[in-house]
């Protein structure tokens, strides 16, 4: 099961930070040829990306590319470019439509044949910054088989509707919330938008409780600084995870006594309590906790 | 230098708020944003202003720090990114007026200095090799106008001069002609009298009431029959004021002694040895104060640097100095018959054509010194 | 391929390396190799932009490389992206031969 609790967003055009980006160890990696990259280095920047993926060790890291919209000159020598180069996802800005997801399959399929790709290998992640992408959010989800999550964007999505963003984050409250409805109902994760106030650290931890109470599976960070504190709250307690290993054994038992029903402390457990079980010891295990138990997903 | 918590911005001196924002940067170290900057690189680091550096055209301006941040490589960080943004617009030579103290950041980028004005200033260029190219060139065109052996044919001879041999085998000139009288070509006849060869640099900034490329072109025709004289644009690496910025000087009343300074010292201790020039004739200058500067310093820095310094005496019309500002203050009265005694025909040609019509205007409407 | 104008990509920064291209008359190639690295590195460096020129069929041209620390992959990245920018025949990029 992969883990996404932490995107470490990376301007595609530093060199440093594009080559050291392993270092901080966030679950996923993106790397952005997008907002941060002028209009003058994009063809630049396409290119030291490139190089990186295909050079540098990553290791177990998700390596993601946030490429331009296809509807401008860069979008889709972007998605070659990154497939050439094994690129694990392909993230789609200001996704408003299923077509947009639909479009940029187009290309991903194209260049995986063209470079030789195991077909379906490239994933793709929407992000979604705009009322029309929100409400439009549970297709979206369901636009492609390799589609793995859709996030939020919350600047440009403020601005599209005509406010500002605030701490307690009431503008943005509903289309967090339809994001997550729109990723589960699809199978998918949601990933929350970033936090630009690097020395806040209080502040940054409100806001990742408040999305992680909400259902999202990880956040975008911007600083390295931010990776340790998102995981923090993404570990388990000792209490969930003693009941998750609970739950475990119990599957185990209910498979040796040959019984389709499991239970623990005598209720019932169905399907959806299994898999938050397998979920927080899986968040469990990459938080370095030990878990002694073999967990079959 | 974390890069997670710095932020770098092109700001626009055409956008107010941009404006504002590189402006009370520079004020804070007591600079200020000069006219002509065309863009602003400004760094910051968590949201606070650490560094900045200005593009003007080829050159690079407005260099500060945040004392405070200081030694972080920031100033270097908002160099850098002017570098990239003047590349985007073609211009791969770039130039730095800066304070000593900042030499050590440009180096660090690749400049190389070009000259030095005592303690005050250095000015330094972003390719080694740009000069050396500049200079290879000049001396091929100085070639070709005048090829090494033209003495041999015919060294012009000042009536009494006898046969007193040249002094040196390439002497220079250094003029603005604006424009070219009598009394530009007398020194020029007397310089190229004493020479094998003698090279002119007409100054190319624009900042004259008569175009750069009419200056020239009246300095060459006025001196066509001097066989052993070129006639040249000044080139990069004579310093037009009109350049220098003065946003990092302590005294801006010393501006123009430094600026002279930088100009002279490049041209003795770079373009001279460059060029095999030897020594550098000017006229002596009884009214303007730039000008009697710039003669002290000639005399004072080239010999340091091996070459000769010769003032020649400027010759009269009626009892007063020849010069050009006579000349265009002639113009400004109408006085054609007066400037028939300051100018050789070959300008009054010109003044007298439908091509002046539009300068001469100028002249009389402004009452600026040039 | 012909190098038509002069171009440059990458920048002065850590781990950074500036590129400059330009075209050169006689049908060969210079390096000028600027930075701390360049005595130690030298060698590598030239190896990189040889390999690199030679991928995009470049025999004529001056590169001028400052480096900052730049790792290879870098270095490759500047070169190619200041030779597209350098010349007049950049089709499209075949992003599978390119090293």
């Amino acid at each position: 099961m992969k883990l996404r609790r932490t995107m470490l967003y990376v301007p595609g055009n530093n060199s440093g930070m594009v080559k050291d980006a392993h270092i901080y160890r966030s679950d996923s990696i993106m790397f952005d040829l997008e907002d941060s990259v002028s209009l003058r280095e994009k063809d630049s920047a396409r290119l030291l990306v490139f190089n990186a993926l295909k050079t540098l060790y990553y290791g177990e890291i998700e390596k993601v590319v946030r490429v331009n919209t296809l509807d401008g000159p860069f979008g889709r020598e972007d998605v070659l470019a990154m497939v050439a180069a094994g690129v694990d996802a392909i993230r789609l800005p200001k996704t408003e439509t299923v077509d947009d997801i639909v479009q940029v399959e187009k290309v991903v399929v194209e260049a995986e044949k063209r470079f030789g790709r195991v077909p379906g290998s490239t994933k793709l992640m929407a992000a979604i910054e705009s009322a029309k992408g929100i409400l439009n959010a549970r297709e979206i989800a369901l636009a492609s088989p390799r589609l793995v999550a859709i996030a939020i964007g919350a600047e440009d999505y403020v601005t599209d509707l005509h406010t500002t963003r605030s701490p307690e984050g009431t503008e943005i409250f509903v289309a967090r919330s339809l994001l997550v409805m729109a990723a589960r109902a699809a199978g998918i994760m949601a990933i929350d938008t970033v936090y630009a106030d690097v020395n806040n650290e209080d502040g940054f931890s409100r806001e990742v409780r408040l999305a992680k109470q909400l259902g999202f599976d990880g956040k975008s960070v911007i600083h390295p600084l931010q990776i340790p504190i998102v995981n923090a709250i993404y570990t388990p307690t000792k209490t969930e995870v003693e009941k998750s290993l609970r739950i475990i054994a119990a599957i185990r038992e209910a498979e040796e006594r040959g019984s389709g029903v499991i239970s623990v402390d005598g209720r019932m457990v169905d399907k959806p309590i299994v898999e938050r079980a397998l979920r927080n010891l899986e968040l469990a295990r990459a938080s370095g906790i030990e878990i002694n138990e073999e967990v079959r997903s | 230098m974390d890069a997670y918590r710095t932020e770098v911005e092109i700001l626009s001196p055409r956008d107010t708020g941009d404006r504002k924002r590189a402006a009370d940067f520079l004020l804070a170290r007591s600079l200020e944003l000069e006219d002509d900057i065309e863009l602003t690189v400004l760094v910051q680091y968590d949201s606070i202003p650490a560094a900045s550096a200005s593009l003007a055209g080829n050159i690079i301006k407005g260099v500060a720090v945040d004392p405070a941040l200081e030694g972080e490589g920031f100033a270097a960080l908002a160099v850098s990114r002017v570098l990239a943004e003047a590349a985007n617009r073609g211009r791969n030579l770039l130039r730095v007026f800066t304070s000593p103290k900042n030499e050590a950041i440009f180096t660090s980028l690749g400049f190389r200095r070009l000259a030095a004005s005592g303690d005050d200033a250095v000015l330094l260029e972003s390719d080694p090799r740009a000069f050396g190219r500049w200079a290879m060139d000049a001396r091929a065109g100085f070639d070709a106008l005048v090829p090494p052996l033209t003495w041999v044919q015919a060294a012009p001879r000042q009536s009494g001069a006898g046969d007193i041999p040249p002094s040196y085998g390439i002497g220079s000139v250094v003029v603005n002609c604006n424009p070219f009288t009598l009394g530009h070509r007398s020194l020029i006849e007397r310089a190229a009298a004493r020479c094998r060869r003698l090279l002119v640099f007409v100054l190319e900034a624009d900042k004259s009431s008569f175009p750069a490329d009419v200056r020239l072109r009246l300095v060459r025709e006025g001196t066509a029959d001097l066989q052993n004289v070129a006639v040249i644009n000044s080139g990069p690496y004579l310093i037009s004021e009109a350049t220098f910025p003065t946003y990092f000087l302590k005294e801006k009343s010393r501006s123009t002694a430094i600026h002279a300074r930088l100009d002279v010292t490049l041209f003795a201790s770079r373009v001279a040895p460059a060029l095999g020039i030897e020594a550098r004739f000017m006229g002596t200058e009884p009214y303007c104060e730039v000008t009697k500067l710039y003669n002290s310093l000639i005399k004072e820095i080239l010999p340091d640097c091996g070459l000769a310094a010769e003032e020649l005496p400027r010759v009269e019309a009626e009892g007063r100095a020849i010069s050009a500002s006579s000349v265009r203050e002639a113009l400004r009265k109408g006085d054609w018959k007066g400037l028939e005694v300051l100018v050789p025909k070959t300008t009054m040609a010109y003044l007298r054509s439908p091509e002046a019509v539009t300068v001469i205007e100028a002249i009389a409407a402004g009452s600026g010194r040039h | 391929m012909r190098i038509t104008q002069t171009a440059a990509a990458g920048t002065l920064e850590s781990s950074d390396v500036l590129i400059t291209v330009e075209p050169e008359a006689d049908a060969s190639v210079h390096i000028d190799i600027e930075g701390a690295s360049a005595a130690r590195f030298g060698e590598q460096i030239r190896a990189v932009v040889a390999e690199t020129l030679a991928g995009f069929g470049v025999v004529a041209c001056r590169v001028r490389l400052q480096d900052k620390g730049a790792l290879d992959c870098t270095i490759r990245a500047r070169l190619s992206a200041a030779l597209l920018r350098a010349t007049d025949e950049a089709g499209p990029i075949s992003w599978e031969t390119l090293k």
